[in-house]
């Protein structure tokens, strides 16, 4: 089998195609994780909703809104974020294993193993090297431009676009030349990062074309869930209702919300889950494609 | 590649479609007004009490009906969007299936919208980063020239904006075989609709002016007739002569000459519509169909088969 761009991009829907249920468990993996953000932090989102909406309501937001906002988020992704990248790694390491070892289909090929581990320390990784990549360009293009406001030099801000540029560019390359270490992970079950470089040498612009097609797909898709939570928002009142809770205990709110917050919670984990198979799983197709050349 | 298309044939394509399916291009422009019609009614109908007067108080239900507006203006948008990728579809099947009967009218809902959709967001969303950044460029090299001389950066700007005009114009003659070659080789064809029109810039480039040139002629003389009409019939001078209206719903005439107006929009207003969209992607669909039919398509006949073969082995074949 050969790598075809245009055929891996579309490996989402053949995921899915294949096994349905597979996609219904994503869909219930995710609703765990949103039942539980707002099992345990039903208040902190209605203070988060109240503060984004008192944001968006003032025409000149204080520094005051602001910081309340953002203490609002913080309390929450304290404890969000590891549990988020915890499921997040045992979904990607899921939708790889169903590319790349399609029969081990037993709990839609959820597992929590040395996989997941070594996927959770992949993703690590390459969050870490494109995040300190990002932090360094985008520090030397923002000096850059401060030495132009500072000197008046229009070529500086020729300069700090010209920089901008190139610094975009070298992370989409970067970004690219590391897609390929999950489903690498996964099929060689052991910690792969760098080599990733090795196998995407030759395959740059059939891999970028692979991603920007799975995003757009992916886009659709979100567009797709947008319409329908439009429709269960009117019916619902949607999670906005919590915006009118501030101060209540999560028990309170869950109490006078709970249902707004199941039916957002079932079709946004529904359509995550298919956004994850339409994003992900064209990796694992091209590493598929690739390997076997 | 030195093998073209005829520009004659692709531009006599459009009318070959309305000649032999008349019933579909009439069926594709209905739907479009359709929609749109509905779309204008269950907008303007929702907000019929706004008050037009100075000073006037919306009532207190106004500002949920807004919001309803707004959400529904949003989802509009989206079917808008896509039924006009479906008719467009419609229209290049029609084009690569003359004279075929076909009980849908060339109309699906298929992977081969699916990947339109795909394609046309793509070249969208890429042109408008593209000239976004462009600008940007052109605007810190304008910024730059002004601080050593103002006369040399007025120039450079002219020319700059002229360049681009250019640039997305021939873009666009460039990238326009994209979109006909995924639908008739059915997978994604950003390399094969690139390459197709390597060397062809020129005769695209033609093709598109003259594509506009009718549709230009077409939208004027639509233009002239639909002016004369309504200040024959008296439609103007009747809304001229009302008092000023005090809500939004004043704004709209009787319901007798409102049905009129949908119906003309509707029956022969539906036909040219669909006649103005197969105008604008036919003449694309047969020049994409010519060259595919000639030598250097024959490169591709391996290469049909999105199994069997990658996008970049199709590029190098074409090299």
């Amino acid at each position: 089998m050969s790598f075809s761009a245009t055929d891996a991009a579309f490996e989402g829907f053949r995921v899915v195609r294949r096994h349905p249920v597979t996609a219904l468990i994503w869909g219930l993996a995710y609703l765990v994780l949103y039942v539980a953000t707002f099992g345990l932090g039903a208040g902190q989102w209605a203070a988060i909703m109240a503060s984004a909406q008192t944001l968006e309501q003032s025409s000149n937001p204080s520094p005051e809104e602001m910081m309340a906002l953002g203490q609002a988020y913080m309390g929450l992704l304290v404890w969000l974020a590891p549990l988020g990248l915890v499921i997040g790694a045992v979904l990607s390491a899921a939708v790889a294993r169903s590319v790349l070892r399609p029969a081990e289909n037993a709990w839609g090929y959820l597992r929590l193993g040395m996989d997941e581990v070594r996927v959770f320390a992949v993703t690590l990784a390459i969050g870490v090297i494109v995040g300190l990549l990002c932090g360094v360009l985008s520090a030397i293009v923002v000096a850059v431009f401060g030495l132009g406001v500072a000197s008046g030099q229009a070529v500086m801000y020729l300069l700090a676009l010209i920089l901008g540029l190139a610094a975009a560019a070298l992370v989409i390359w970067l970004s690219i030349k590391l897609c390929l270490a999950v489903p690498m992970t996964i099929d060689r079950r052991k910690f792969t990062l760098f080599e990733s470089f090795k196998a995407t040498n030759g395959q740059f612009w059939p891999l970028l074309g692979m991603t920007i097609i799975a995003v757009i797909m992916s886009l659709i898709v979100s567009i797709l869930g947008t319409i329908i939570s439009a429709g269960t928002d009117l019916a619902t009142g949607g999670i906005s209702v919590l915006a009118g809770m501030d101060g209540l205990s999560t028990l309170d709110v869950l109490a006078r919300a709970w249902p707004a917050i199941l039916v957002w919670s079932v079709v946004n984990a529904l359509m995550s889950a298919l956004q994850l198979a339409v994003l992900y799983a064209p990796f694992s197709a091209a590493w598929q494609g690739l390997r076997d050349r | 590649m030195t093998e073209t298309f005829s520009i004659g044939e692709a531009m006599a394509t459009p009318g070959r479609v309305i000649r032999r399916h008349p019933m579909a291009v009439f069926v594709w422009g209905f739907l479009m007004m359709g929609f749109s019609l509905l779309a204008v009614a269950l907008m303007f109908g929702t907000l019929a009490d706004l008050p037009l007067t100075d000073g006037a108080e919306p009532p207190p239900e106004m500002f949920g009906k807004l919001m309803a507006v707004q959400g529904l203006s949003m989802l509009l948008n989206v079917g808008q969007a896509v039924l006009a990728v479906v008719i467009w579809a419609a229209t290049m099947r029609a084009t690569l299936m003359i004279g075929r009967p076909d009980r849908t009218f060339f109309l699906r809902a298929g992977m081969d919208e699916l990947r339109l959709v795909v394609v046309g967001l793509a070249l969208f969303v890429g042109a408008y980063i593209a000239v976004i950044i462009l600008v940007l460029l052109g605007a810190a090299l304008v910024a730059t020239l002004w601080q050593a001389n103002e006369a040399a950066a007025m120039i450079g700007g002219f020319v700059l904006v002229l360049g681009l005009i250019a640039l997305v114009v021939v873009a666009m003659a460039r990238l326009s075989l994209i979109a006909p070659a995924t639908l008739i080789l059915k997978r994604f064809a950003f390399v094969e609709g690139w390459a197709l029109g390597r060397g062809r810039t020129l005769p695209l480039l033609g093709l598109l002016v003259c594509t506009w040139l009718v549709y230009l002629v077409v939208y004027f003389v639509l233009a002239f007739v639909v002016i004369v009409a309504l200040f024959a019939s008296g439609v103007l001078a009747d809304i001229t002569a009302q008092s000023p209206p005090a809500t939004l719903g004043e704004l709209f005439p009787s319901p007798p000459v409102l049905a009129t107006v949908a119906g003309l929009m509707l029956v022969p207003g539906g036909f040219v519509y669909g006649a103005v969209m197969t105008l604008l992607s036919a003449p694309f669909a047969s020049a994409c169909r010519q060259l595919l039919d000639g030598p250097s398509g024959a490169m591709f006949a391996a290469a049909t088969s999105p199994v069997a073969t990658s996008a970049g082995d199709a590029a190098d074949t074409m090299v």
